[in-house]
């Protein structure tokens, strides 16, 4: 006892005597405490409502310091039990009489209790900065202990106790810290690919498989709402899986520990089983060789040096752990995104393939460039092969360039293995349309050569810092800093060393992408070239013991070439630096994130006093739009007749353009320009003499988007060589302020002292009745001529009039028969054309050549909404529905009067042959072909609830099409998605959340909640009455307004049509949030006269929450579904039911319920809710098996 | 003809390795010889080009050796008192990447690493990595390397430290061998070492050349002044005070000193002088005590 006692002291005083616990914990706390306390540092970012001491927050800071922490961990404990070996003390401690056991606890329990103290003092660094006094007041919540103590306890002690366990026990096992890092890198790996796997149907055991208990905590917080990620700490002793997780891996770091204990013996790393000598002879005669003096050969000794690094690496075993590394990490990032919403998958092209890799790999491949980089560069010293070497007369550069050289080779070799996995993935998923052109393009050059210049830089530092270790810390730093830099607005690729980001599109390729890629390559392999020249004159040859010494070598490797090279190399980087700043700064406008925001602010605290002021409508637009793709320049001119259709003279009105435009004419006729803000967009146009109500007036616009050189980042993606899709707000003028600008983000808005964002109107706001959604109050007749290069098809709403070439141009003129909303899309690209048609109506898809598996899901799915959306609510409105692809830089569909711009990331890729899963592209297209009817049939008035109207009314119309196609027992599989999705969404709410009725433009609950509750509603009342009443609705305010209508309206509307019995249902769906409690907590089944008689004992709870999640229970009394269920066709996917043997309602009440069902057919499972009519956080209890 | 003039070196710590060295080295032999620190490495690192003197002159026949190393490496044979191997790797390979560094064309590597190879009796073990050898057998590749290229001078230092005696007469038969027209400079601290293979040495000790020539020259000078006698152990202290003792050695549960004197001291016998006694005598000449006695 009292040796580990001793070995305990000597441990903690030589860790404390070491730079490394200081540094680190220093390091640790400043992170921490600058994240909290500091816009400057992120960590994990938190931009939502959540307070900034919320628990959720402390605890995700702890869970991202438990893996940054692991390399501490590792270099505390490994180093303890590998240490005497590497100062070569190990005679000496190993002969001195302490025994292994408490040698081994001691040194562990020392090293532990340091990364322990690490851990803490990243937590007191959360926790001193919640108490600066310049944060946001509005964003902390009361100061409280127990989140730090829980913390502490339930994930900072078990994590460092585990890591710590787990990687002394390596170090102790292979006696090498290098083999307990290059554990640690795949352990990291594993970690992200582990991660990935994160969604509501995936892997179970994942809670339990993530030794830092990252997926527990994410699990046991995952449908917890703004108010319990403030203030609740998961229950350790809950339902959740965290109590489970610490306990295995704390087991797990126990047992690792008692075996290395119980194992370990003194002994010396050293020769190893000595291999059988093949026996053979010695050379028969004494060869002869030159003799006098060798004349060296440059390139021989570079291959020779080259080829030693090289077969260094690839004979080691952490290249083989990181390779394999490599693959899995490719393999999961891969499958990560060809997973698609609804977890449905895409076709693995090569261009998805490329973008996962580059998403997935970079910080892989910047790891391991780091690490080989320290391996190499001083490897002749580490291995102590350096006093011979540098006594031969090998030219002084070659070592340097053989390491740098070695380095790619390795990273070449890592790109042609993820090259060949991807293919092997693509080829096995049986899809045989590689590109290995674009694998070798995208991999090899657009990555590969930033990969390259990152070796360069990783040597360089590596060699500047003259030790391995340091040269990493050096990296990790360098990146560090890098990335402070840029938040804080230094964001310019002249300094960042980066290279703007590339987009690869099926359509489009690299596109524009590749011009400011190419260039900034450039400018980074010229400074490259100095940092190889650096590296040169400040490699150490022999034995440098002062900086005089090395500045001495440099001084006199410092030759005519050198210089030369050296000179030519700044006047590079001048002229390329230079050429980059005139094309991103002279040309373009240089902007960082934060000038974005400061002008969206400045547009706001101008012009917002035009909001709601009285606007001439447009009668008519006549547009002209010329594209000229290739120089990426758009032409926008043409004419609007504005009328007064208010019953006051309008004196003036504000116009807004956007300020991307160079603005040739903007003339309102009897109007002067008496406002002209460019910069901003606005402009404000006052009549000399008022306009009168019912008088018209002509707008005549031209603009010009040009897209001179190249900018630095943020690259306009709307006008692109193939794939132009803009729309009406970019090119023509809008009428009025556009609220559109405004920051959304109140943490934000705080920041530029906006005062929190203004609400929308309440719903019934007799102001904004007058206002559809669309910002005006009447439709538009709307004619376009468009005109593009001759190889491509230009599209905007309307039929097709004319078509012909001039002047080397293909010209397109569309028009609409009938007014349509003024929102309007204008595209071009080189299309192939699908034709099919449903009754009279033309039905189109223009898409990329080869993108063509799905449009004959698209024309399915398009015909039967067709159908069933005529037959249900009204006829279609138009002759001709078209769908056309864009490319992925937005990943959206919209619908446009007879025109669908659709994103390729989406539904075009979709792999949709596996009957069981969601058809992705069959749901997206039913959903925008229903906006043909709510959205431009009908549209709410722009108030609270207006996107009821458009989406949920959507969403359902495509639940009914799919549900038609698919079955009803497909849809619950749907439902559930939509289900988690939004209870998911609740804890990031901006603001609060709301009722359906008086939804705010809220994602997750007009489309997640909105599905859910539409469903919900058609199962309580029927199809045939919901659908009753949404023909009412169209049949009072399709293509009518003002004044248009709410989400009232359409509730009244289904309040008639749904029985008495439904009432209070339908205010719970629409009105309030409700949440239910289901739990079936016995079911026993007993065989009775033949026939089957089971009781069912359900505890059941039901609650309201308020906008930040705080729920107040309320007395359950409600009808509900309990069916029960027979053998499942094990085909089918868990979350699709059976048909059920009985089904039938059941009255339930706060508290234990229980029920008797009486059925032919013995049950296998019983279900409350099948068919999830109510939103249970926990569904999955909702079903038992008997 | 190695020629090393005023070489002088103080390191960081204020350490004074070198100090106003000065040695003409001839083809052949050359033992260098001196206790640990004595400023042996130091010296032999200066003459390797891994480092360079503050101050004085290092020529090898006609050149200049501070000013182009380069052309001195190419002449060079070096191995290092600690040495150790790229993991994994056999000695037939590394020694064809030192020859590819040291200018050996490529279509005559490969004959040059074999023979050399079978001269050091590592031809069994060509292709076993590095990493598992004996120190004998690491020895013997590191003279392998070193004789890469024909140099013109040969420096080894402190080869046979830590080697069995087996293997140590092994290494020296070997070094005996290559010795024609080269210049071996070699640096022990074991005085067998010099005496069984140098026709020339010197002394060193505190970065000082203490005393140089031929072995046999400087033991014949101190013909006359070596004396042993029998003492028990605990008369050491009284006769150190009297005489001076230059080194005891345990006979028969008595000590056996041997003691240098120009006059006979009482009760001691002549005894003929040993290169061991010219190096403890020049040591102790220098003032220093690296305790031989037991």
């Amino acid at each position: 006892m009292s040796a580990l006692i001793e070995v305990i002291r000597f441990e903690c005083r030589y860790q404390l005597r070491s730079p490394l616990f200081i540094i680190v914990a220093s390091i640790f706390f400043l992170m921490t405490f600058l994240g909290m306390a500091s816009d400057a540092v992120q960590i994990g970012g938190n931009d939502s409502a959540l307070n900034l001491n919320s628990n959720f927050a402390i605890i995700q800071t702890q869970l991202v310091f438990s893996i940054i922490g692991m390399f501490p961990a590792i270099a505390f404990v490994a180093n303890a039990i590998t240490r005497d070996q590497e100062v070569r003390t190990a005679e000496v401690l190993f002969a001195s009489g302490v025994r292994p056991k408490p040698f081994v606890l001691g040194r562990f329990i020392g090293g532990t209790v340091f990364a322990m103290l690490t851990g803490l003092a990243a937590l007191a660094g959360t926790l001193l900065g919640t108490l600066a006094p310049w944060l946001d007041q509005a964003r902390i919540g009361a100061f409280a202990l127990s989140p730090y103590v829980f913390t502490l306890l339930v994930l900072i002690i078990p994590n460092t106790f585990f890591v710590c366990a787990t990687f002394f026990t390596l170090a102790a096992l292979f006696r090498s810290m290098a083999a307990a890092y290059a554990a640690a890198l795949a352990f990291i790996v594993a970690y992200g690919v582990m991660s990935a796997f994160s969604g509501p149907e995936d892997l179970w055991w994942a809670v339990y498989a993530d030794p830092f208990g990252g997926t527990a905590f994410g699990e046991a917080f995952r449908y917890a709402t703004v108010y319990e990620r403030n203030f609740e700490l998961p229950h350790v002793f809950g339902e959740n899986a965290l109590l489970a997780n610490r306990a295995i891996w704390s087991t797990v770091g126990l047992i690792c520990l008692a075996v290395t204990a119980w194992r370990y013996r003194f002994a010396l790393s050293g020769p190893g089983r000595k291999k059988k000598q093949e026996r053979d002879k010695t050379p028969h005669t004494a060869a002869r060789f030159s003799g006098g003096v060798p004349r060296p050969g440059l390139m021989d000794q570079f291959l020779s040096q080259l080829r030693m690094d090289y077969r260094g690496v690839l004979r080691s075993a952490p290249f083989y752990v990181l390779l394999a590394m490599g693959m899995l990490n490719v393999t999961a990032v891969i499958f990560g995104s060809t997973d698609q919403p609804y977890d449905t998958n895409s076709y693995p092209v090569t261009g998805l393939m490329l973008r996962a890799i580059e998403g997935g790999f970079l910080f892989f491949v910047l790891m391991v460039v780091v690490y080989y980089a320290g391996e190499l560069v001083y490897r002749e010293r580490s291995f102590r092969v350096a006093d011979i070497l540098d006594a031969t007369p090998y030219a002084n550069g070659i070592i340097v360039a053989a390491k740098i050289v070695a380095l790619w080779s390795i990273i070449a070799t890592l790109l042609a293995v993820v090259m060949l996995t991807g293919i092997v993935i693509q080829l096995s998923l049986g899809f045989t349309e590689v590109q290995p052109l674009l694998y070798l393009q995208g991999l090899f050059v657009v990555n590969g050569f930033f990969f390259a210049l990152l070796a360069v830089l990783a040597v360089f530092v590596t060699v500047l810092a003259g030790d391995r270790w340091i040269g990493m810390l050096g990296m990790i730093l360098v990146f560090l800093g890098l990335s402070a830099a840029e938040s804080f607005g230094f964001e310019h690729n002249l300094y960042l060393f980066s290279t703007p980001d590339t987009m690869y599109s099926d359509m489009n390729g690299y596109g524009h992408f590749i011009k400011p890629w190419a260039w900034f390559t450039l400018y980074w392999a010229v400074f490259c070239v100095i940092l190889i020249l650096v590296s040169h004159l400040l490699f150490p040859r022999g034995r440098v013991f002062t900086l005089h010494e090395r500045l001495k070598q440099a001084r006199d490797r410092t030759t005519v070439g050198v210089r030369v090279s050296m000179g030519l190399a700044v006047i590079a980087l001048i002229a390329t630096g230079s050429w980059i700043f005139y094309n991103t700064n002279v040309l373009n406008e240089y902007r960082v994130e934060d000038d974005i925001e400061s002008r969206q602010a400045e547009y706001e605290k101008k012009y917002r006093h035009y909001l709601g002021q009285p606007l001439p409508q447009a009668d008519s637009v006549e547009a002209t739009v010329d594209i000229y793709p290739d120089e990426r320049r758009l032409r926008s001119t043409g004419t609007v007749v504005l009328r007064n259709t208010q019953d006051k003279p309008i004196n003036a009105f504000a116009l807004a353009v956007n300020p991307l435009l160079d603005i040739e004419k903007l003339e309102v006729a009897g109007a002067a320009i008496t406002e002209s803000d460019k910069r901003l967009g606005h402009y404000l146009l006052t009549f000399t003499q008022p306009l009168p109500t019912g008088a018209t007036t002509i707008a005549n616009y031209a603009f010009e988007w040009r897209n001179p050189g190249f900018v630095n980042s943020r690259p306009n993606n709307r006008v692109v060589e193939n794939g132009t899709f803009v729309d009406s707000t970019e090119i023509l003028p809008v009428t009025g302020y556009d609220p559109g600008r405004e920051l959304q983000n109140n943490n934000k808005r705080r920041e530029h002292d906006l005062p929190p964002v203004v609400r929308m109107a309440k719903l019934g706001d007799p102001n904004w009745l007058g206002e559809s959604q669309f910002g005006v109050s009447q439709r538009t007749e709307f004619k376009v001529t468009i005109s593009t290069s001759p190889d491509q098809t230009a599209i905007a709403p309307g039929y097709l009039r004319k078509e012909w070439q001039a002047n080397g141009r293909r010209f397109f003129e569309y028009a609409m028969d009938a007014p349509i909303w003024p929102f309007f899309s204008f595209m071009s690209a080189r299309y192939e054309v699908r034709r099919d048609h449903w009754n009279d109506v033309a039905l189109e898809v223009y898409h990329h050549p080869a993108h063509a598996w799905n449009v004959d899901v698209m024309m399915s799915s398009a015909r039967k909404s067709l159908d069933y959306f005529s037959r249900e609510f009204s006829p279609y409105q138009y002759k001709q529905f078209r769908i056309i692809e864009f490319p992925r830089y937005a990943t959206f569909a919209q619908s446009f009067p007879n025109t669908i711009p659709f994103s390729e990331a989406i539904g075009f890729i979709s792999d949709v042959r596996d009957k069981k899963d969601i058809n992705l592209t069959f749901y997206v297209t039913a959903h925008e072909m229903a906006h043909q009817w709510w959205g431009h049939q009908v549209a709410g008035a722009a108030m609270q609830g207006e996107t009821v109207i458009v989406e949920t009314l959507a969403q359902y119309s495509a639940l009914m099409v799919m549900e038609k196609e698919y079955g009803a027992d497909y849809m619950r599989r749907f439902i559930k998605f939509e289900m988690d999705r939004y209870l998911a969404s609740r804890g990031g709410e901006l603001i609060e959340e709301l009722p359906l009725l008086l939804t705010e433009n809220q994602p997750y609950l007009h489309y997640r909640k909105g599905s859910v509750v539409m469903y919900a509603l058609r199962n309580e009342i029927g199809e045939a009455n919901l659908n009753r009443a949404l023909k009412n609705f169209l049949n009072r305010f399709a293509f009518k307004g003002p004044p248009f209508p709410t989400a009232q309206d359409l509730l009244n509307d289904i309040r008639a049509c749904a029985p008495a019995r439904s009432q209070a249902l339908v205010t719970d769906l629409f009105e309030r949030i409700t949440l239910y409690d289901l739990e079936i907590t016995d079911a026993e089944v007993a065989a009775n006269d033949g026939k089957q008689q089971t009781t069912i004992t359900i505890e059941a709870s039901k609650f309201t929450a308020d906008g930040k999640g705080v729920e107040t229970p309320t007395p359950l009394d409600q009808w509900v579904d309990i069916a029960l269920l027979p053998e499942a066709d094990p085909d089918t996917h868990d979350n699709v039911l059976p048909k059920p043997l009985v089904l039938s309602r059941h009255r339930l009440v706060t508290g234990k319920n229980e029920v008797h069902i009486t059925s032919i057919t013995r049950p296998v499972r019983v279900v409350v809710d099948p068919y999830l009519k109510l939103i249970d956080r926990n569904p999955d209890n909702n079903i038992k098996t008997l | 003809m190695l020629r090393i003039e005023h070489l002088n070196r103080t390191y960081p710590g204020g350490i004074q390795a070198l100090n106003d060295v000065c040695l003409d080295i001839p083809n052949g032999m050359f033992g260098l010889l001196g206790p640990n620190g004595a400023g042996k490495s130091t010296l032999m690192r200066t003459l390797a080009t891994l480092q360079e003197p503050d101050s004085g002159s290092i020529h090898l026949d006609e050149l200049d050796v501070l000013a182009d190393p380069q052309s001195l490496r190419r002449q060079l044979g070096y191995l290092p008192q600690e040495f150790g191997a790229y993991p994994r790797t056999s000695p037939q390979v590394m020694l064809e990447h030192i020859a590819a560094l040291k200018g050996i064309p490529a279509g005559e590597r490969r004959a040059l690493v074999e023979y050399l190879l079978s001269r050091t009796n590592l031809w069994e073990v060509r292709k076993q990595s590095i990493d598992t050898f004996s120190g004998g057998m690491r020895q013997r590749f590191g003279i392998a390397q070193a004789l890469i290229g024909n140099p013109k001078l040969i420096i080894v230092d402190e080869p046979t430290a830590g080697l069995d005696p087996v293997e140590r007469r092994r290494f020296q038969n070997l070094l005996t061998q290559f010795s024609d027209n080269q210049v071996i400079l070699l640096s022990t601290h074991i005085v067998d070492d010099v005496a069984d293979l140098c026709p020339r040495m010197a002394i060193m000790a505190a970065g000082r050349v203490l005393v140089h020539g031929e072995p046999e020259q400087l033991t014949n000078a101190l013909t006359g002044k070596i004396w042993s006698q029998q003492i028990n152990h605990d008369e050491l202290a009284a006769l150190r005070s009297s005489a001076r003792v230059l080194s005891t050695r345990n006979r028969g549960g008595k000590l056996e000193a041997r003691l240098f004197s120009d006059t006979v001291p009482d009760g001691a016998t002549t005894a003929s002088p040993t290169l061991e006694d010219v190096y403890l005598c020049a040591l102790g000449d220098a003032g220093i005590d690296i305790g031989l006695d037991q």
